[in-house]
């Protein structure tokens, strides 16, 4: 049990280097190797969630972990910085645990859509594993050096996975992305620099997260919230948070620093959007809550505002967006540009009720998102074309397909009894009740609410209602209604918005105290 | 003292130049016998036991200090530092190279020698000389391809290099004319306080500088890399640099600068602008051999950097570090265009696709994000350190520089990812379908070759000790 998140972390890359050994010409055994391996993953995770002891109350960041494996891994000493010690250190909290979970499922549906890949199969599976590994990673690291790692690590297989697989502006879009998520993390890697020199474990320089948050900090470190440090002429603690802020803002992705996410969004592959739009973007939330409010908690009053200023505007400019779109995986990338701002609000609220609502927000982002990725998919297998334009009243043709369309759309657009309702509903409930925020920011976030209501309506209506139409005949016969691969695929996450949409403690239950101690610790540093 | 005893101590201190005069003799014995026997592999194998040979007489145990009337300095770092300028040599071998194989290697051997000797030089006089040797070597290995290009090249690079070396010789008579002595070991601060000392110095240095390649002395760079033949410049672009770098950190260490001495704003200010005027010029270019020049002058802007760190915290390991992963990288880029090359394909503005070469491709794609400082490879630990570092220094001396430096350096890294990401991009993601008729895979020996690079890179990130450990490896092995 105690390597269990090894495995779930490791698993999938130990089986991708064993991938390169098979042969390219059996075809069908990658994806049956990468489904079982991602399957083994899902099976571990709910493993974890079971064992995971929910009621437990932490003390401190270093006891608040579960599962945690803290074994030393680079020991180099250096004439500058002394020692350069870096732990394989890992766990997992009320937070991480849920988005394990959901990275593992959404891995393994990820696979399940990607069945049909016929060119450079091995290749592709490779990546898509490499990439499994790295997003766990993500969540599990404790270590600031390791979280980067996986963080960086993301970026290569992404790359490769959109600019080979992709559509036809694939090689712009997947530049694009690169270079902007590059950009973000060298930002982050300066504050890791800084943070480590500042930072000490029994008397060593320390990349631990946990020793960050706890706020073990040399007496005369630049950092130290109570020596006042400068950098430049700027507060040193002022000029990190900020770095953070626009390394995480830019994935998450916030506007103004969204520009990447359409494009390649529209450029990549459906599975690969599936994981983009799933699981990346919580990353850049997670990042968020993990290592900007988690080590920083004294300066997230005095810039709230700005966080809450960015988060109504991506839900507004994004929501905007979306409303003018006439290709559908466009439409959808941009609502999840709008969503994602709904957790820079939870998070700006400084209330446990929003930053509770922005994980279950986070979560069930993780678990809509894909899902409209993967019924956008469905049109475009058939025909090639994503246009709305191009498709009219197709309730006729498939009445499954647009009920679980339905269904997902009123989940996006934050209807009660779907979980969409619940993260938007608390999100709101921590703006209005905020001590730190002004009121308008909550007023403006339901004006993109009504926002999001009506691009989802309005596409609907477009699309699939009305009178039966598909533009060109030729597609006529592939208008089928879904496929069992499809049905599986989406089912098991209509029936999971449903369920968390009626029963928000299931979730809820898992961070209560991690959100508590969470709340403890950045009021504990406010008065 | 008897005459013997004589001899028997100049023999001893001539053993801390052993290095240099096995290469020289290993030289004169390889041109010799290439009258008679000119066959490759037994150039190949004469040229490898010199240089094996050398590495031995390099790692014999000597105690650190002057030798020969205080011409040479030698201590332990040094004796590292030449140990993998050698070992770098030695790669070259990996090359392939069917003409001119004896005069090449004797070329690359006088090159080899000229840089020990930069790096052990205490006289201002052996300071010159060596430079000069490496200089004029480099010129001849830049025309070595015998094409019209490769002449354009070198007739550039020896005008620039002229004028340089005539900078650097008033720089050296103002010096000598100003302390009065010719050894870097005589040297202290006091002695740099006229006005015209400080100027010599600092002419001194843009000699130094133009051996490593840092604005304005970068401008033949381009040209050089782009018509020499990739093992000359895979050398070229590691040796001289490296020992142009330890040279000029002896040069400020023996004058004892501080870091807020004018002369070292100057070189701090050059480097950041070597690093952003590489970074850019890098990202117009099309053809890969320009690209990787310029980002190599972008790597110097780096290097020098963490030279000018304050001598307190001068971060030995993190430049060993850096000096040891950029001749893995460098050499490992040039070998790999070199294979393309010999293919037909020039990596220019118009790059192939081609299934058959997607192993080649994948791993030139690790090295190149390798260059650019991306985990999990070995020079994302290299920017690491060097971040660290100057933030280091940064933080003990406040200086604003040292901050702008920080800067520019993660800027540049963020940039250059945009011109190496160029590679991959025309090798996989073009949608131009490879059509080259008759195309071959590449051999399993330059596949095998180039996978050993990567997988080098790859282990130093997981096992940093690794690298670190090469230096205790040197150190034990001469004991």
């Amino acid at each position: 049990m105690q390597n269990l998140l090894s495995w779930i972390f490791l698993f999938p890359l130990a089986v991708a280097f064993a991938l390169l050994l098979i042969p390219s010409a059996k075809k069908s055994l990658f994806r049956v190797v990468a489904l079982i391996t991602l399957g083994a993953q899902f099976i571990l995770s709910i493993v974890l969630l079971i064992g995971f002891d929910s009621s437990l109350a932490p003390s401190s960041w270093k006891s608040a972990f579960q599962y945690v494996v803290k074994v030393d891994w680079i020991n180099l000493s250096l004439a500058s910085v002394g020692n350069f010690k870096i732990q394989y250190y890992i766990g997992v909290d009320g937070i991480s645990v849920l988005l394990v979970a959901l990275s593992s499922l959404v891995l393994f549906i990820g696979v399940l859509s990607s069945w049909n890949m016929k060119e450079k199969v091995k290749g592709y599976f490779f990546l898509y594993l490499l990439l499994s590994s790295s997003v766990v990673g993500c969540f599990i690291a404790l270590d600031f050096f390791l979280f980067y790692l996986c963080f960086e690590f993301m970026l290569l297989p992404m790359f490769f996975l959109i600019g080979i697989w992709g559509g036809k502006r694939r090689s712009y879009a997947s530049i694009k992305f690169f270079l902007y998520t590059l950009f973000g993390s060298l930002f982050i890697l300066v504050v890791m620099i800084m943070l480590y020199m500042g930072v000490q474990e029994e008397g060593i320089n320390t990349f631990s997260l946990a020793a960050m948050m706890d706020g073990n900090y040399l007496t005369d470190a630049v950092l130290n919230p109570e020596s006042d440090g400068y950098f430049l002429g700027v507060p040193a603690r002022s000029l990190a948070f900020l770095f953070l802020l626009v390394g995480f803002a830019i994935k998450l992705p916030a506007v103004p620093v969204h520009t990447w996410l359409p494009d390649a969004h529209v450029e990549a592959p459906t599975p690969i959007s599936v994981v983009l739009a799933g699981l990346l973007l919580k990353v850049g939330g997670y990042g968020l809550f993990r290592i900007l409010y988690g080590i920083f908690p004294d300066l997230t009053a005095k810039y709230s505002g700005l966080l809450a200023f960015f988060g109504v505007l991506s839900i507004i400019y994004g929501g905007l967006n979306a409303l003018a779109q006439r290709d559908l995986k466009r439409m959808v990338a941009y609502s999840s540009v709008s969503h994602m701002g709904f957790v820079l609000l939870g998070l700006a609220s400084i209330t446990s009720a929003g930053i509770a609502g922005s994980l279950y927000h986070m979560i069930s982002h993780g678990l809509i998102s894909p899902a409209l990725f993967l019924v956008v998919g469905v049109i475009y297998d058939r025909t090639h074309n994503r246009t709305m334009d191009c498709f009219s009243g197709l309730a006729g043709k498939m009445p499954v397909y647009t009920f679980l369309v339905a269904l997902f759309f009123f989940a996006g657009m934050g209807l009660p009894t779907l979980s969409g309702f619940i993260g938007e509903l608390m999100v709101l409930m921590g703006a209005f009740t905020s001590k730190v925020l002004a009121k308008w920011y909550g007023i403006l976030a339901i004006l993109g609410m009504i926002i999001s209501a009506a691009y989802f309506i309005w596409t609907l209506q477009r699309v699939f209602f009305g009178k039966y139409f598909v533009r060109e005949s030729a597609w006529e016969p592939h208008m089928k209604d879904l496929s069992p691969r499809e049905l599986i695929m989406l089912i098991p996450l209509a029936v999971l918005v449903v369920l968390f949409g009626i029963f928000p403690t299931w979730i809820l239950d898992f961070s209560n105290e991690t959100i508590e101690f969470f709340m403890k610790h950045l009021s504990n540093s406010l008065s | 003292m008897k005459l013997s005893d004589q001899l028997q101590g100049i023999i001893n201190e001539l053993g801390a130049a052993g290095t240099e005069t096995t290469l020289m003799l290993g030289a004169i014995i390889l041109l010799v016998f290439g009258l008679f026997q000119s066959k490759p592999i037994f150039i190949k194998l004469l040229f490898a036991a010199t240089i094996v040979f050398g590495i031995y007489m390099n790692l014999r145990p000597v105690e650190s200090g002057f030798y020969i009337s205080t011409a040479l300095y030698l201590d332990e770092q040094l004796v590292y530092f030449i140990s993998l300028l050698l070992l770098g040599g030695l790669l070259i071998l990996l090359f392939p190279r069917d003409q001119h194989s004896v005069e090449f290697y004797f070329l690359v051997l006088s090159l080899l020698v000229g840089c020990s000797f930069m790096l052990k030089a205490n006289s201002l006089l052996l300071v010159y000389l060596s430079i000069e040797l490496v200089s004029f070597v480099s010129y001849i290995l830049t025309g070595f391809n015998f094409r019209k290009q490769g002449f354009e090249a070198a007739i550039k690079y020896l005008l620039f290099g002229t004028l340089s070396s005539a900078v650097m010789l008033i720089g050296l008579a103002l010096i000598y004319g100003t302390t009065n002595t010719f050894f870097l070991s005589d040297w202290t601060f006091t002695l740099f306080s006229s006005i015209g000392s400080q100027v010599g110095l600092l002419f001194l240095c843009f000699g130094l500088l133009f051996k490593i390649a840092i604005f304005p002395f970068h401008v033949w760079t381009p040209a050089t890399y782009q018509a020499a033949p990739s093992d000359a410049v895979a050398l070229l672009s590691v040796a001289p640099k490296l020992a142009g770098l330890l040279l000029l950190r002896r040069v400020l260490l023996a004058c004892e600068l501080t870091l807020d001495h004018w002369v070292t704003e100057v070189l701090l200010v050059l480097g950041v602008v070597t690093i952003l005027v590489g970074t850019f010029g890098a990202i117009g270019q099309n053809n890969v051999r320009r690209m990787i020049s310029f980002g190599s002058i972008a790597h110097s802007g780096f290097l020098l950097g963490l030279i000018l760190a304050p001598s307190g915290h001068f971060d030995k390991e993190a430049f060993w570090w850096y000096s040891a992963i950029y001749v893995i990288m460098n050499i490992a880029a040039f070998f790999i265009v070199d294979q393309y090359e010999r293919k037909g394909i020039l990596l220019s503005s118009d790059y192939f696709q081609s299934q058959k070469s997607v192993w080649l491709g994948a791993v030139f794609t690790l090295v190149l994000v390798s260059l650019v400082g991306i985990p999990p490879l070995a020079g994302f630990t290299a920017k690491l350190f060097l971040f660290s570092s100057l933030w280091r220094s940064y933080q003990v001396d406040g200086q604003v520089l040292q901050a702008v430096f920080l800067f520019s350096a993660v800027f540049a890294t963020v940039a250059s990812l945009f011109f190496y990401l160029k590679v991959p991009k025309n090798i996989f993601l073009s949608p131009k379908a490879f059509s080259q008729n008759g195309f071959a895979d590449f051999s399993l020996r330059s596949k095998f070759i180039a996978t050993l690079f990567a997988i080098i890179l790859l282990l130093a990130f997981f096992v940093p000790s690794s690298v670190m450990n090469l230096q205790m490896l040197l150190h034990n092995t001469h004991e």
